[in-house]
């Protein structure tokens, strides 16, 4: 079927007019007479038919139009449901078909929509629960960068004490060092003197030896002298016993004088006078014997002391002899004590070397713990802008869910089925 | 008169000269069983035995025997002879008393006169057992 214009019809109905007119014309001119007459009726049924295929016409367009504004007023309010019935076959066909395609447009739309955001809700929700957790982690990740930068700090600050402990260790060593090799210089002269000391002992040990010689010889004068102080004794001892024989002698001659009388008083007299003299030998004897004791006494102290002497000089020697066997062993020691303190002295400059490398990688990893602890911080500044992203993450997750439920609220006012 | 002047522990005693047969010394004194305690012993001296008496205990005051200068004073008279056994022996001294007296003082010292018959008297009974039974032995 062939498509009219409401152009063409509009011509076929002013056309079906004019023929109408011409016909009511041409027949009212037959009929009546009166030309004026003729007119006027001829006008009247023109316009009457002009008024009424006009009025046809009008009235099968506008209801088209009414349906058309009956269903754009539908649409508007959400109802997709509209089905439109395309009839003619004018310019209104075709603005039916646009508004049927319209429709359909819209509800397609509509329905794409709501999938999509059927599809933006699933996303917003799981996007929603990712930035939550992502929320977590990050605010598990900024507090762990606080602690590691809290970590690295100390990690830093550690790390320069221990550079400069391990700096002052280092000033100890080598003031070690220097006290070492000043040992082994002392070790050295401490050696030499031992060996003075060792010779000097063989020294002390010969001159006591000449010394224990010496005092055997005084001593065997001393036991000299005491036998011959024995032996006088012994001589005062006679002289001891003659004195009291001749005290006793004299003693009974001078009885015997008494007893003769007046002739034997010169006897006693001279009986008395060896009884005297007996006496005073008696006491010169006494004395004698008693200085004799005392010699001996002394004597013998002497030979105790000299005993106690030779003793205390052996004693002396084995201990001077004693004491150059432990200077030897103590000089061996010496010798064996500075090559040690070469040793250790070698040692703590090799150590020395070593403290010094450590304290340098020490430094270096003093400087890599602070500017470790610079990127942490830096990370940690980075994590909390993190944080603050995830905070504009979750408002944004949050607004996309409210954005989804508003959606979903205005495609609750489209009705795409009859359902 | 001349005595004979002698110490027994500290008491110097003294007798006449003319008893005094002679002084000994270091002489054996042979003790005497059951006899008193002043009697020491007797003593043999060229065939006579004399009746040794410690001066020490007869004057009281313990034996002159263990302190003394080991000197016994031989008396012989009228036959009888006595010994005495001082603690040491001064020596002689004249006295101007006639008959002798108990005792003089010398050098500012007491000095007790014995008298030999009064010791042989209190020791009359031992001293004549003993002197008989020496007499016999000797006989």
């Amino acid at each position: 079927m062939g498509q009219t214009s409401i152009k063409n019809r509009l011509i076929l109905c002013f056309l079906i007019l004019i023929l109408t007119s011409l016909l009511v014309v041409a027949g009212v001119n037959y009929f009546i007479s009166d030309y004026w007459k003729a007119q006027a009726i001829s006008v009247a049924i023109a316009l009457g038919v002009g008024v009424f295929l006009g009025r046809a016409f009008s009235i099968s367009f506008a209801r088209r139009l009414q349906a058309l504004v009956s269903l754009a007023q539908n649409v508007s309010l959400g109802d997709l449901t509209q089905e439109i019935s395309v009839r003619s076959r004018d310019e209104m066909r075709d603005l039916e078909e646009a508004f049927k395609k319209m429709v359909y447009d819209l509800r397609q739309s509509i329905s794409q929509v709501k999938m999509a955001s059927l599809e933006v809700s699933k996303t917003a929700d799981k996007l929603f629960g990712q930035v939550k957790k992502l929320r977590t982690k990050s605010e598990y990740i900024t507090d762990t960068a606080r602690i590691i930068a809290k970590g690295s700090e100390e990690q830093s600050a550690i790390a320069r004490k221990t550079a400069m402990s391990l700096e002052k260790g280092l000033i100890t060593m080598e003031k070690t060092a220097n006290k070492a090799l000043a040992t082994a210089s002392i070790a050295d002269s401490a050696e030499m003197k031992t060996t003075e000391g060792e010779l000097k002992s063989q020294s002390s040990i010969n001159d006591l030896r000449s010394v224990l010689t010496q005092l055997d010889e005084s001593s065997q004068l001393v036991y000299k002298l005491g036998h011959k102080l024995e032996k006088i004794d012994q001589v005062t001892d006679v002289i001891t016993e003659i004195t009291r024989k001749t005290d006793l002698l004299s003693l009974n001659a001078s009885i015997e004088a008494s007893k003769a009388g007046e002739y034997g008083k010169g006897f006693a007299l001279v009986a008395e006078e060896i009884r005297s003299l007996a006496e005073s030998s008696k006491d010169s004897a006494g004395e004698i014997r008693t200085m004799i004791v005392e010699i001996l006494e002394d004597s013998t102290t002497v030979l105790e002391s000299v005993k106690l002497g030779q003793q205390g000089i052996e004693n002396g020697r084995k201990e001077i002899e004693t004491i150059g066997f432990l200077m030897q062993e103590v000089l061996a020691s010496v010798k064996q004590i500075v090559t040690e303190i070469r040793e250790f002295s070698a040692a703590v400059e090799h150590q020395v070397g070593e403290v010094r490398q450590i304290s340098e990688q020490f430094e270096d990893l003093s400087k890599l713990a602070n500017e470790n602890f610079i990127s942490t911080h830096k990370t940690l500044l980075a994590t909390e802008e993190q944080m603050e992203t995830m905070q504009d993450m979750f408002a944004l997750a949050e607004s996309l869910v409210a954005f989804y439920r508003k959606l979903d609220e205005t495609q609750k006012q489209f009705r795409l089925s009859l359902e | 008169m001349e005595l004979l002047l002698f110490t027994a522990k500290n008491e110097v005693m003294g007798i006449e000269s003319q008893f005094v047969l002679e002084i000994l010394e270091d002489k054996k004194v042979f003790p005497v069983p059951l006899s008193p305690p002043p009697l020491a012993g007797h003593l043999y001296h060229r065939g006579d035995i004399f009746t040794v008496i410690d001066m020490g205990i007869l004057a009281g005051k313990g034996s002159a025997r263990l302190t003394g200068s080991r000197r016994i004073i031989l008396l012989k008279w009228q036959d009888k002879n006595l010994s005495l056994m001082p603690e040491a022996i001064i020596g002689l001294a004249c006295v101007k008393a006639e008959p002798p007296p108990a005792s003089v003082v010398w050098k500012e010292r007491p000095v007790r006169i014995l008298a030999p018959e009064e010791i042989w008297n209190q020791f009359d009974i031992v001293s004549n057992f003993v002197v008989s039974a020496g007499l016999r032995l000797t006989a």
